[in-house]
């Protein structure tokens, strides 16, 4: 545009004659308009709703986020004294119910909780604030046990653990395969987790109820998870000697004693069934899976089973072996398809026969020790659930040292546990990510040997997990609620600790759109 | 920050915009796009009000109230007095209301982008005269419940086609947005404040009284209007075509839009049909995104 000759403007008037605003309207209390006002108020995340032993993943991923790992491992720990461990073995509840499930991809909660697992496996744990005269005895160290004995030792309990192997573990040590769980990682967890709260550990005593009895005359109270330590035989297999127990085979391959024969048949579709097709599978054996129902029906875990279809096992499903016959040193099975009638699955009325060298059941475990929980005397594991996950016992475990520790000291309050109050969360204005993959050890190695099937993530891979965690329920000050305030009335603290945001109440008119837009549920209006 | 937006306010808490006005939202982020060096020229509207009365203001860039039918004429005027003062790097911004734009201030409107006067012309649209008591103005959806039309405004008579009229002068640029989109909205100031002569922006803006709406909902109201293509987020290309900014993943039906909002509870199917048939119609024309 042109510039107007000076010359031509009109002169103009004195501007302070008009009427010129000068005072900003701050002096307006506009909150005195309100009905409703905005509260914060954090929330139980979905995830840890999940959990069953209520891991605050919101609270653990955001420090991880701010690259405090220290800070996160301690938050971890506070319900989870096994994380490297339920890292790589759990079935991951909390990524079902991940609310970015609906946006892009869930966060890969459980890789994240093994690398900080991982992480604290040489980082003890803090010793006790104080400690007690009290003696607990903890019978069995699998999940449950060794969960119990972590919540007691934590208060400042003294614990002996009693355990009917030579090392501790439980399951964990010889029911679960080195390619899910290394034994290195394994003896490193238990280590740490014992040395840190000198908790005793008496190996190779094998409890009966009678033993279980006197110890709870010795100690003030008695924790009890052996586990279900018989297996299920039915009838028509009894009596032979190429016939195996799911479990019992993956003892022996735990202690290196590998069973001749080269075809293989395991009965059973669950997790034991699965772990010991795969294993066998690592010392070149034919081996293949007849299942009852059908594969997509099987119970083991969906990761479990697809690496077993990826392995190339195949699977029969819908069969019953209905009869064997030792036949030239092998095994001849009768295998029926399988029908659902009233009376259950029953063999139909085709059929086939195959050889196999040796027959694994997998069709379930029953407890050997019969327990009655009574004063002093608590039990937990799979002995009080039946066969569950190792979350689900640990859960137990801690259930237990809670109520030990209630019936110690009934003045004390138990500790609550967050009511489960889902956090309703606004996915509209959470950026998009691109989502991870999580790599697997390729085909050949794995199969060839007993190497982790996942190598776990890199400090950057958990970094860029831990930063697609929206922190449900946890105010981490992101300012979508700041931004879309029409009456700056909210600030940001996101140098505070924790971060939060401050309400300026004097200003606020109670619109609700803060409480809209926050994309973790920590905004509820409340009316005045 | 969010967005890489600045923590520098240049509206003031206090200010008198009802809880959850949508135009209150729209000046907050319009002027944190535009910065300090913005004047701000308001002829009558809700913002009159909002802006607070003398001697307070709610801003804390230079704001002149003006007369209702002048506010792109005195634009104009503010605007040859900065380049004659020499301060060609202040922004000047026309914030008008629908009914000083569509009705009273359009033939200031129509004369200045006919000038290609150098200045921002942000109508932001809350579909009515809402200061004055919500009454019906030409970019009143049919159909739409006011003061003047109770029940319904008539479908004889469809909201003006504004972005049509501006682009038939040529302006430098011109679009559409609305707050609820924040990183088109952002966008599209910014390519507004690089342009040079007239420059048009449509925002549509959530009013809940007028609208009969939950304040909380101003939002998700004008999202609704995006996804459904009632309101879609065009801009004016470099090739002088209407683009479409952004297109839904998966498009809404405007029923959905419609039933967010009280003001247009009468509506038979009949009326959503043809309103889904208008809105499918006017979609046609932009390219896409």
């Amino acid at each position: 545009m042109e510039i107007i000759n000076q010359d031509s403007l009109v002169a103009p008037g004195d501007l302070n004659e008009a009427p010129i605003s000068m005072t900003t309207t701050e002096g307006n209390l506009t909150g005195s308009w309100k009905f409703f006002s905005p509260c914060l108020q954090e929330k139980v995340s979905p995830c840890r709703t999940a959990c069953p032993i209520q891991n605050n993943i919101a609270e653990y991923m955001y420090f991880l986020n701010q690259g405090e790992k220290d800070r996160a491992l301690e938050i971890l720990r506070e319900s989870n004294p096994l994380p490297a461990i339920t890292g790589r073995v759990c079935p991951r509840f909390c990524q079902q119910e991940c609310n970015r499930l609906q946006l892009d991809q869930g966060v890969l909660i459980g890789s994240v909780e093994r690398f900080l697992g991982d992480y604290g496996l040489k980082i003890p744990y803090p010793a006790p604030e104080k400690k007690r005269s009290e003696r607990v005895a903890v019978v069995g160290s699998g999940p449950a046990g060794l969960a119990a004995a972590y919540f007691l030792a934590r208060a400042g309990i003294q614990v002996t653990v009693y355990e009917k192997e030579a090392e501790p573990g439980g399951l964990l040590r010889w029911g679960i395969p080195e390619y899910r769980l290394p034994k290195d990682v394994l003896r490193q967890e238990l280590d740490n987790l014992i040395n840190s709260f000198n908790i005793g550990l008496e190996c190779r005593q094998d409890m009966t109820s009678e033993k279980i009895e006197a110890l709870s005359s010795d100690y003030q109270a008695v924790f009890c998870a052996p586990g279900l330590g018989a297996s299920i035989l039915p009838r028509e297999f009894a009596g032979y000697d190429r016939v195996r127990q799911g479990l019992d085979l993956l003892y022996d391959l735990q202690q290196g004693r590998i069973p001749e024969g080269r075809r293989f048949a395991v009965i059973g579709g669950g997790n034991v069934a699965v772990d010991a097709a795969r294993s066998l599978l690592r010392y070149g054996k034919e081996v293949e899976i007849i299942y009852r129902r059908t594969y997509a029906e099987m119970p083991a875990y969906p990761d479990e089973k697809r690496h077993l279809s990826e392995e190339g096992i195949p699977v029969q499903e819908q069969s019953l072996v209905t009869d064997i016959t030792p036949h030239k040193g092998a095994l001849r099975l009768s295998v029926s398809q399988a029908v659902k009638s009233e009376q259950g699955i029953v063999p139909g009325p085709v059929g086939s026969e195959q050889e196999v060298d040796v027959l694994v059941l997998a069709v379930g475990q029953t407890e050997h020790l019969r327990i009655e929980p009574k004063e002093r005397l608590f039990v937990g594991g799979d002995l009080q659930l039946g066969a569950s996950s190792v979350v689900e016992a640990m859960a137990t475990g801690r259930q237990g040292a809670t109520a030990i520790l209630q019936q110690l000291d009934p003045e004390q309050e138990a500790p609550e546990l967050p009511a489960p109050e889902p956090a309703a969360v606004n996915l509209t204005y959470v950026p998009r990510k691109k989502p991870l993959l999580l790599r697997e050890t390729a085909l050949e190695e794995r199969v060839s040997g007993f190497v982790e099937t996942d190598p776990g993530f890199s400090e950057d891979e958990a970094q860029l997990a831990a930063a697609r965690c929206l922190s449900c329920g946890k105010c981490t000050a992101c300012g979508l609620c700041w931004f879309f305030c029409p009456d700056v009335s909210i600030a940001l603290e996101t140098e505070a600790d924790p971060p939060g945001v401050t309400i300026d109440s004097e200003h606020c008119k109670g619109c609700g759109l803060c409480a809209f837009v926050c994309p973790r549920g920590v905004i509820r209006m409340e009316e005045d | 920050m969010l967005w890489n937006v600045t923590t520098v306010e240049y509206l003031n808490s206090g200010h008198l915009g009802c809880p959850g006005c949508g135009a209150s939202l729209s000046m907050r982020h319009a002027l944190k796009a535009l910065g300090e060096k913005t004047v701000v020229v308001i002829p009558a509207c809700c913002w009159s009000i909002i802006a607070g009365p003398f001697p307070t203001t709610a801003l804390s860039v230079p704001l002149l109230h003006v007369p209702f039918a002048t506010a792109a004429a005195c634009a104009s005027g503010v605007r040859r007095a900065l380049i004659t003062k020499g301060h060609q790097d202040v922004q000047v911004m026309v914030w008008a209301g629908d009914g000083g734009t569509f009705d009273i201030g359009f033939q200031a409107l129509s004369g200045a982008a006919d000038r290609n006067e150098d200045f921002i012309y942000v109508c932001y649209d809350n579909e009515a005269y809402m200061n004055t008591g919500v009454q019906q103005s030409s970019a009143t959806p049919c159909g739409a419940w006011t003061t003047t039309t109770p029940g319904g405004k008539d479908f004889a008579y469809q909201k003006k086609d504004l972005i049509g009229i501006v682009l038939g002068h040529h302006p430098a640029y011109i679009a559409t947005a609305t707050v609820s989109f924040p990183e088109d909205f952002y966008l599209k100031f910014e390519k507004a404040r690089k342009a040079h002569g007239f420059t048009f922006l449509h925002l549509l803006a959530a009013c809940p009284p007028g609208w009969k709406i939950d304040s909380q909902d101003s939002l998700k109201v004008t999202r609704l209007a995006v996804d459904s293509g009632v309101f879609p987020l065009i801009e004016l290309n470099e090739s002088g075509e209407l683009q479409q900014t952004y297109r839904p993943d998966s498009p809404i039906p405007v029923k959905t839009y419609l039933q967010s909002q009280k003001r247009f509870k009468d509506l038979s199917d009949e009326d959503i049909e043809l309103i889904q048939a208008q809105a499918e119609e006017k979609n046609k024309k932009y390219l896409p995104a």
